[in-house]
């Protein structure tokens, strides 16, 4: 579904990402793990094209994305829940849900559904539709920010440090709900630096080291790799 | 090797300067005098501009300050007439200190605003002097002006060596801060004002700092701009263009680049002069603003950083 | 006073576009001045009625915004924000100078020796009950509540305006929501730059305007900006009726050419005092 190949990018001068090369397939949680400033953030903005890469490229659903800009992919089926959720402060929950909807189209019906769907998931949101949504916990803005993507009605969803200063029981009900959308058919693609937890619920995963990538394999697999159970599980 | 042709040019370029009363017209030597003014103005400018990001559009106040201090103490002083020569340097001496210690008080408000905010007030400085001289007529001569004594006018090639000297003295000002721990310390204002005042720099005093030393060249130029005039207009010592044409000059050359307001001088002073030469029907002031809106959009990051491919 | 409304309106534009474009946009009132200029060529030399020429002027500038937009805006929106503001003050300062360098020189030429622009109502004042009213300032103050009320909710309840509130919020933010930043821009500039020029129409019915007055009034709306926050409707109320009250005080107490000093000291006290603004939180 999202081909990355041969992906660099570079900040001025500095490397960022070298020779970055992955793969998400269709039905797919896939996890991509590593330590800060290791270039997992920056290989999500180069996806949803708030980057440019210096060479490679970037490919869903077969089709090369070349230079596109942000909002087309979102209206092709790409979303991206940003680190520090990056909710509109000054606007309801609401509006913040409708953006969501803003690059894929407005009819009121179309937006009206898939508000209700968001609802369902999160009944939380539904009762505080009308508060603004700076005055929301960390783990309601991570709804929020969650439901506003879903609001597009992607076919990738792609998480970054979703569970980033939440209580750990708060990111047990983030996985679960990650979870569910998965049942229903949706392809994830997670950055994570709770490596156990994203390992847990991801079909594969990959190690983004200094920007490249160090090591690759089923997230089972990588859960009982020697190297990442010395470097990122401290067992 | 090439450090060494480098030197050679500009000394070939200063041994230039330095003869042009001699072979040049009256008109062109005037013009180069006015080049000198408007070097300085940008080189001060770029002391906030260039090293601390902060878009100063009130340089022109520094100026027109001195220039209208010098005046005032030259015309309405009642002990001006009985000190003869002397009274020029006693002008200079009131203007100078006055000009820095209104720098430092301006500094308060000013610095409390950052990005554009901080451009449109300093600006709104500019426009403050020119109400205050439009209204205290008996003093400034309001829009009528103010004429000094002809006795006090310095000749032609004296205020050319004295531009000159000024507009040296500027840039050097600011290759030596490039060089000191006051650069070191601008620059890390520059990237982040926090991190900065996380590792002790304050950063009000830096920036008031470089406040104080961007208006003292500024204010010397003022003084040999009013006493080379003679006659002393508000749109002529602080306008608009007077304020604002050292910031184009240190954009079109690069900003924050010690070389920069000396290209942006040459390139925008030399079309301007050519420009008067050229004598079209168009009115000029049109023309510079059109290139000015082409310089804006294609060349955002001055001449310098096109000539040393280091382009944002 | 009636023209706090004005400068409340052309304040709000002004920091809308700057909230969410980083545009600074130097020739904001000499645009203002260009459809003062274009309202007095089609009532008093060409002969159209008021509402006409209004009509007339919002249509050019409508135009002229989009034009704006294309030359000056979206060239420039993919760079750095710093990029943009510096970028925008050089090439839009250029601007406002060609501009009013060009309408003073020409229509000293063609139209009249003497540049200045006005607009006069049939019956400058209605009487009620006894009471003197102005027409012009009810005209004036109605306009400006009108274009306030009509931009706001452009803001408020359509997709474009609430795009525009998300870039102004969190610029990247709404780029991952999937905003197209030109569209919005667009909307902006379109909407924006025909209600300047409308403004510069209404205000030339109490108070004429020369052709070089263009930069002295971007800057009284950024001082509105200043002491009202950025993007704020209640901060750029509260700061254009504030000045138009000094402006209204110190005309009668003082004098007129006085009103830009106290301007400049209420923006410079404010700033001491309360560098976020009158109503601001965060800057």
């Amino acid at each position: 579904m999202l081909a990355v190949e041969g992906l660099s990018v570079f900040y001025g001068d500095l490397p960022a990402l070298r020779e970055v090369s992955f793969e998400v397939r269709r039905g797919e949680v896939v996890a991509l793990i590593g330590p800060n400033g290791a270039g997992k953030t920056t290989t999500l903005k180069v996806i949803l094209g708030l980057l440019t890469p210096r060479s490679g490229e970037v490919s869903f659903e077969r089709k090369k994305l070349g230079r596109e800009p942000s909002y087309q992919r979102v209206r092709e089926g790409i979303a991206l829940v940003p680190e520090g959720r990056r909710i509109f402060p000054d606007m309801t929950v609401e509006e913040n849900l409708e953006l969501g909807a803003y690059a894929v189209g407005n009819h009121r019906e179309q937006v009206r559904e898939r508000l209700e769907r968001v609802y369902a998931l999160f009944p939380r949101l539904y009762e505080r539709r009308r508060q603004l949504a700076g005055t929301f916990s960390g783990g309601e803005q991570q709804m929020l920010a969650i439901g506003r993507a879903l609001m597009s009605a992607p076919k990738l969803l792609m998480l970054d440090e979703p569970s980033l200063g939440l209580a750990p029981r708060v990111i047990d009900a983030l996985y679960d709900h990650l979870q569910a959308l998965h049942r229903e058919g949706l392809t994830i693609l997670l950055v994570e630096q709770f490596v156990y937890g994203a390992l847990e619920v991801a079909d594969r995963g990959y190690v983004l080291e200094r920007g490249t990538i160090v090591r690759e394999g089923t997230g089972s697999d990588l859960l009982h790799d020697d190297y990442i159970q010395r470097t990122y599980l401290a067992l | 090797m090439r450090v060494w042709i480098g030197w050679a040019l500009l000394l070939l370029v200063l041994v230039g300067l330095a003869l042009v009363p001699m072979v040049l017209t009256r008109d062109l030597v005037t013009a180069l005098f006015f080049t000198f003014i408007f070097l300085t103005l940008a080189a001060n400018y770029d002391v906030l501009g260039g090293f601390l990001r902060h878009i100063n559009l009130g340089q022109g106040a520094f100026f027109g300050l001195a220039a209208y201090a010098t005046a005032v103490v030259l015309t309405r002083a009642p002990w001006s007439p009985k000190l003869g020569a002397l009274a020029v340097w006693v002008a200079v001496g009131v203007a100078i200190p006055l000009t820095a210690i209104f720098a430092a008080l301006v500094a308060y408000p000013l610095f409390q605003v950052r990005g554009p905010y901080f451009a449109v007030i300093t600006f709104g400085l500019v426009l403050i002097l020119q109400q205050i001289v439009l209204n205290t007529s008996r003093l400034s001569g309001g829009s009528y002006g103010v004429t000094i004594p002809a006795r006090y006018y310095p000749s032609l090639p004296t205020a050319y060596y004295a531009g000159l000297a000024l507009a040296i003295g500027a840039v050097l000002i600011n290759s030596f801060i490039a060089r000191s721990r006051l650069g070191i310390a601008f620059h890390a204002l520059r990237d982040s004002e926090e991190a900065a005042a996380a590792i002790g720099i304050d950063p009000f005093r830096h920036k008031q700092t470089a406040m104080v030393i961007a208006s003292v060249p500024s204010a010397a130029a003022g003084c040999i701009f009013a006493l080379f005039m003679g006659h002393l207009y508000m749109e002529t010592v602080l306008g608009t263009d007077v304020t604002l044409l050292p910031v184009i000059i240190a954009m079109v050359g690069g900003s924050g680049h010690v070389l920069g307001p000396v290209l942006g001088a040459v390139i925008v002073r030399g079309l301007d002069i050519g420009l008067v030469y050229a004598a079209l029907p168009v009115p000029n002031l049109a023309l510079y603003g059109l290139m000015l809106v082409g310089i804006g959009l294609f060349l955002p990051g001055g001449i310098v950083h096109v000539l040393t491919r280091k382009g944002r | 006073m009636t023209l706090g409304g004005v400068y409340a309106l052309i304040a709000f534009t002004l920091s809308v576009a700057l909230a969410t474009t980083h545009v600074l946009n130097v020739a904001h009132g000499t645009l203002m001045v260009l459809g003062a200029a274009l309202a007095t060529l089609l009532t008093r030399f060409m002969g159209l009625s008021l509402p006409l020429s209004v009509l007339g002027v919002a249509g050019c500038f409508a135009l002229m915004g989009l034009l704006f937009d294309a030359v000056f805006v979206r060239p420039i929106l993919h760079k750095s924000r710093e990029t943009i503001l510096i970028t925008s003050i050089v090439a839009t300062f250029g601007l406002a100078l060609a501009m009013e360098t060009l309408l003073g020189f020409y229509w000293a030429r063609w139209v009249d020796p003497e540049p200045s622009f006005s607009l006069s109502l049939p019956a400058p004042h209605i009487e009620v009950r006894g009471i003197v009213l102005s027409t012009q300032r009810l005209l004036i103050f109605a306009y400006a509540v009108v274009a306030i009320g009509v931009f706001h909710l452009v803001l408020k309840h359509t997709p474009v305006g609430k795009a525009a509130r998300a870039l102004a919020q969190d610029y990247e933010g709404a780029l991952i929501v999937g905003v197209n930043p030109r569209a919005v821009s667009r909307a902006i500039y379109t909407l924006g730059v025909s209600f300047t020029a409308i403004s510069g129409a209404f205000y030339v019915l109490t108070v004429p305007l020369d052709p070089y007055q263009g930069i002295w009034l971007t800057l009284v709306a950024l001082i509105v900006v200043v002491i009202g926050g950025v993007g704020s409707l209640p901060g750029a109320l509260l700061g254009g009726l504030l000045l138009g009250m000094i402006q209204a005080l110190t005309v009668f107490f003082v004098g007129s050419g006085w009103s830009p000093i106290m301007f400049l000291l209420v923006l410079f006290l404010i700033l001491v005092f309360r560098p976020q603004g009158l109503l601001g939180g965060r800057r």
